[in-house]
């Protein structure tokens, strides 16, 4: 069982407050318990020698058509089904919030413990992590945070572990300052800690201090911007982790609201991402959305990814969309055209795409508690390409209650790989709310079947959640959705 | 609005229809007993006192005095009867100085016995001498009226028959009858009880204006079953009214509180540092369980491009959304809802795609390559591809994918799977640096010593 010390320091640091804070002004949050069954298959390497294999050359086949891999002298390779398996991590969430009687200053905690085991799963190995644990005090134009946070800002999402300092009270600016030791993104973990260093021999062996300065205008809902200036540099200051500034923009002019951002790697000098949209109704019900972007990934410096030199991509999108609340009924379809920069590698012999086509089309419509909710989407260009859609149909049962059917299916190609997927599946989708208590679960199967792939068998997937939610204190009930099914 | 307006028209008119109908003393014919006495005090003793039951104190025994079959025809009366139910204050003995004749003379004729009940007019005409009519506006109901809660003998057909003053028939009256109220609250009183004003204010608890109303059974039944599906005002239908409406809250939050409890806001407003809307009135029995809106700033795909709004307008955003929300996507291993059914067979081409960056929240090395090496994607050291057989010459061609995608790349490969042909020190030498690599990226130049060894000059 992985517990981090820090993590350890912190949760106990909530959980010392929260009996203050039971007995005085009042908590409330989440309690939640999910489980899943996830079916995989595991791919298999396998290979003969290459003296058997006729042919010649580095690509051949099989006598039954398997595509392979061949090196002179050695083995012809390829890649197929394996063992049919599931796994059945469990995860355990603990969010609350509390007041603590003393105006102004309240604690903010998300624990989250997973069980299950990493041979299959990501991240199902025995764990408690803290995603957030930190006391606030606002007081007027003031607001004060420390401990575990979580930051929103023009260059991502972020937390960390330390400390913030915010100040509105300028008009429209609004400031904050903040710093403390960095974590891994997506990790919930200090920079040298035991995930990552298993996961990479390169991880970093030293932790991070982390700091940066937001600063925004806001004009309501007119207009307002933000800058953010960040920095993670090794505890021992011999090098940097990541130096990034960023900006966002969101502004109506007449009907239409603009909404861009960019980022920009001080290290490389490269902007990684800067993106402006624009959304504006048409009449009748219409409205659409332009968008264009540029973006290249941000590699962090301990990494040797950005010396590769990855190049970016710029993309033009458009959405119409149109709805009528009389009818129930909105529909959107959109498509969009992407082009890489040049990269200056590889050959012309071998056609890499170098660029990329999105379509999509979707619908939702609700009549009275039904509602139907369905979309297509194409994605093709280098990598891989896939194309195919989903459908769900649901009912709402009294305010507290749902249940759904819902299919997919999917056929993926392109994969750098001869051969075609094709996934094929639906299930049920059931929640409902039993006073503080929400239960939810799905059951679904899907059928995936290959096409030129002679060594990998058809086989079906099964996938299973069941989810308890206790809520305490005021925290809300969920509406149930009616919108699409989401999931694994 | 409209049911407001027609509970109101409906009360206020019948008022006024009872006011009209109240039973005029035609039993006495006063006029035929012109001269005979002195005063009226001989048979109304409590004008004087106000005691009601002394109106009409004379005896049965002292007509026969003179209706007695000989000096006068024999009249057949058992005296004074139940009173009608009425509304009317007892004013009597407010006007002690005033000749009963003020009020009851009938109009155009002279002598002490011409009298009839007084009417509205006769109040009227001292009391708001200018006013339009009995129920114009400006007229003080109180001056003659009893509130309705202490008016018991009337029925709830009477209460329902009550007229309408005009004031009530103006469309502004809705927006404009609480300022009405709060200053004239004891002449509303007069038509209404506090059931009238809780079918519509949710806050009625909270406004004093109501509260000063006693509560009335009589109204109270009438307004069982009464819900009232309140018109959208006009600023409600401003462009982004749900992220501006907070300002329009601030100038006038009582207007806001007659219909929004504060579990309407909690809906959306969880903005766990300071408390939404404290003076608003909590359903206790209710969920916070708002209205299916459509919040007009998150328009199409805002779902997957909100990242500038959530950044430029994190306080608004909080208003809204507790940071938790942002994890069940960011973070969301507990509640997956970001992504549509079956995306673990399907992510290949959205993350090739980069159509939203993965490693927002997903950590490459420990999320993605986990798994891809678990189920036998990824690389884990083997020499001789194999993975990518449909592209010939995959070693030489592969530098060009890799520019185009290498976080793709990384969720399978380790950095140590590339050195062994990118490294300087070792291996093939491939030098992996495009033509525009800043070799003097001075900030980067950590990782340097992965591939040479130590920082290059």
């Amino acid at each position: 069982m992985i517990v981090h010390r820090r993590t350890l320091a912190l949760v106990s640091s909530v959980l010392l407050l929260a009996p203050t804070a039971l007995f005085a002004q009042g908590i409330r949050g989440e309690l939640r318990v999910r489980g899943d069954i996830v079916g995989f298959q595991r791919l298999q390497r396998d290979s003969v020698p290459e003296s058997q294999v006729s042919g010649s050359g580095a690509q051949r086949q099989l006598a039954d058509g398997t595509a392979v891999t061949c090196t002179t002298g050695d083995f012809c390779r390829w890649y197929g089904s394996g063992d049919t398996e599931s796994v059945y991590p469990l995860y355990q969430d603990l969010r609350a919030t509390g007041w603590t009687g003393v105006e102004g200053l309240s604690f903010h905690t998300q624990l989250r413990a997973r069980l299950g085991s990493d041979e299959a799963w990501p991240r199902t190995e025995q764990e408690v992590e803290a995603i957030t644990a930190y006391i606030g005090y606002r007081k007027d134009d003031l607001w004060l945070r420390g401990g575990r946070m979580l930051r929103s800002g023009s260059l991502g999402y972020r937390n960390f572990d330390g400390a913030s300092v915010a100040w509105s009270g300028l008009g429209p600016l609004r400031l904050e300052a903040y710093g403390g030791w960095s974590l891994g993104i997506g990790l919930n973990a200090p920079r040298n800690g035991q995930l990552l260093t298993e996961a990479d021999e390169w991880a970093p062996n030293k932790r991070a201090y982390i700091y940066g300065f937001d600063g925004a205008l806001d004009f309501g809902t007119s207009f307002f911007a933000n800058v953010q200036y960040q920095r993670e540099i090794r505890t021992d200051e011999t090098g940097l982790y990541s130096e990034r500034i960023g900006g966002s923009l969101r502004a109506i002019v007449g009907d239409a609201i603009l909404d861009g951002g960019i980022t920009y790697d001080l290290a490389f000098k490269e902007i990684n991402l800067a993106r402006l949209q624009m959304t504006s109704p048409l009449g009748a019900g219409f409205g659409l959305v332009l968008e264009g972007k540029h973006y290249r990934p941000f590699f962090e410096y301990w990494t040797i990814w950005g010396a590769f030199s990855p190049v970016a991509y710029t993309e033009g999108r458009g959405m119409l969309t149109w709805s009528s609340p009389e009818l129930g009924l909105s529909l959107e379809a959109g498509g969009g055209y992407r082009d890489y920069d040049e990269t200056s590698a590889g050959t012309e012999s071998v056609e890499i795409k170098e660029d990329g086509v999105r379509l999509y089309g979707g619908g939702h419509w609700v009549n009275g508690p039904w509602f139907v909710d369905g979309g297509y989407r194409s994605e093709t260009g280098f990598g891989a390409s896939r194309y195919g859609g989903d459908l769900s149909v649901g009912r709402r049962i009294g305010a507290d209650a749902r249940i759904a059917l819902f299919g997919s299916s999917t056929k993926s190609f392109g994969e750098f790989r001869i051969g075609e997927q094709l996934g094929t599946g639906g299930g049920i989708d059931a929640s409902w709310n039993l006073g503080d208590f929400t239960v939810s679960g799905s059951a679904a199967l899907y059928r995936i079947t290959f096409e030129n792939r002679s060594r990998n068998e058809d086989w079906t997937q099964p996938r299973a959640h069941l989810s308890v939610a206790w809520r305490f204190g005021s925290t809300p009930k969920p509406r149930p959705s009616m919108r699409g099914i989401g999931g694994y | 609005m409209k049911r407001a307006i027609l509970i109101g028209t409906v009360v206020l008119a019948g008022a006024t229809s009872a006011l009209l109908s109240m039973p005029q003393q035609e039993g006495f014919p006063h006029a035929k007993h012109q001269g005979l006495f002195p005063s009226c005090n001989a048979c109304h003793a409590g004008i004087e006192t106000g005691d009601a039951e002394m109106f009409i104190s004379v005896e049965p025994e002292a007509c026969q005095a003179c209706h007695d079959g000989q000096v006068a025809p024999r009249v057949n009366w058992d005296g004074p009867g139940e009173r009608p139910a009425n509304n009317l204050k007892t004013v009597h003995p407010g006007h002690p100085e005033l000749p009963c004749s003020s009020c009851h003379q009938v109009p155009g004729r002279s002598g002490d016995m011409q009298v009839q009940a007084a009417g509205f007019e006769a109040c009227q005409a001292c009391h708001a001498p200018n006013a339009d009519g009995h129920l114009a506006a400006g007229n003080d109901c109180v001056q003659c009226h009893v509130p309705l809660t202490e008016a018991t003998g009337l029925t709830e057909a009477q209460i329902g028959a009550f007229p309408a003053p005009a004031t009530h028939a103006s469309p502004q009256f809705l927006s404009e009858h609480g300022a009405m109220a709060s200053g004239e609250a004891s002449n509303c009183s007069v038509c209404h009880a506090r059931e009238s004003c809780t079918v519509c204010h949710v806050n009625a608890e909270m406004v004093p204006a109501i509260m000063a109303l006693g509560p009335d059974p009589r109204v109270a039944a009438m307004t069982a079953g009464v819900t009232w599906d309140p018109p959208v005002p006009q600023s409600h239908a401003v462009t982004e009214w749900n992220l501006s409406h907070g300002a329009a809250m601030r100038e006038a939050p009582n207007s806001c509180a007659t219909c929004h409890t504060q579990n309407l806001c909690a809906t959306c407003h969880i903005d766990t540092s300071e408390q939404i809307a404290p003076d608003f009135a909590v359903e206790a029995s209710a969920s916070a369980d708002g209205p299916l809106v459509k919040i007009p700033g998150h328009g199409p795909n805002f779902a997957v491009a909100h990242g500038a709004a959530a950044v430029a307008s994190s306080p608004k955003c909080a208003a809204c959304h507790e940071e938790t929300y942002c994890v069940d996507c960011h973070d969301g291993s507990g509640r997956p809802s970001f992504h549509p059914a079956d995306f673990v067979q399907r992510h290949s081409a959205e993350a090739w795609g980069q159509m939203q960056n993965c490693s927002e929240c997903h950590s490459n090395e420990v999320f993605c390559r986990d798994c891809h090496t678990t189920q036998g994607f990824a690389n884990v050291g083997q020499t001789g591809a194999a993975f990518h057989d449909a592209v010939p010459d995959w070693f030489v061609a592969h530098g060009k994918a890799a520019r185009q995608g290498l976080d793709a790349c990384a969720s399978c490969h380790t950095q140590s799977s590339c050195l062994r042909c990118h490294s300087a020190v070792e291996g093939f030498r491939i030098n992996p640096h495009g033509p525009d690599f800043d070799a003097d990226a001075e900030k980067a130049k950590g990782s340097c010593t992965i591939c040479h060894g130590s920082t290059p000059e």
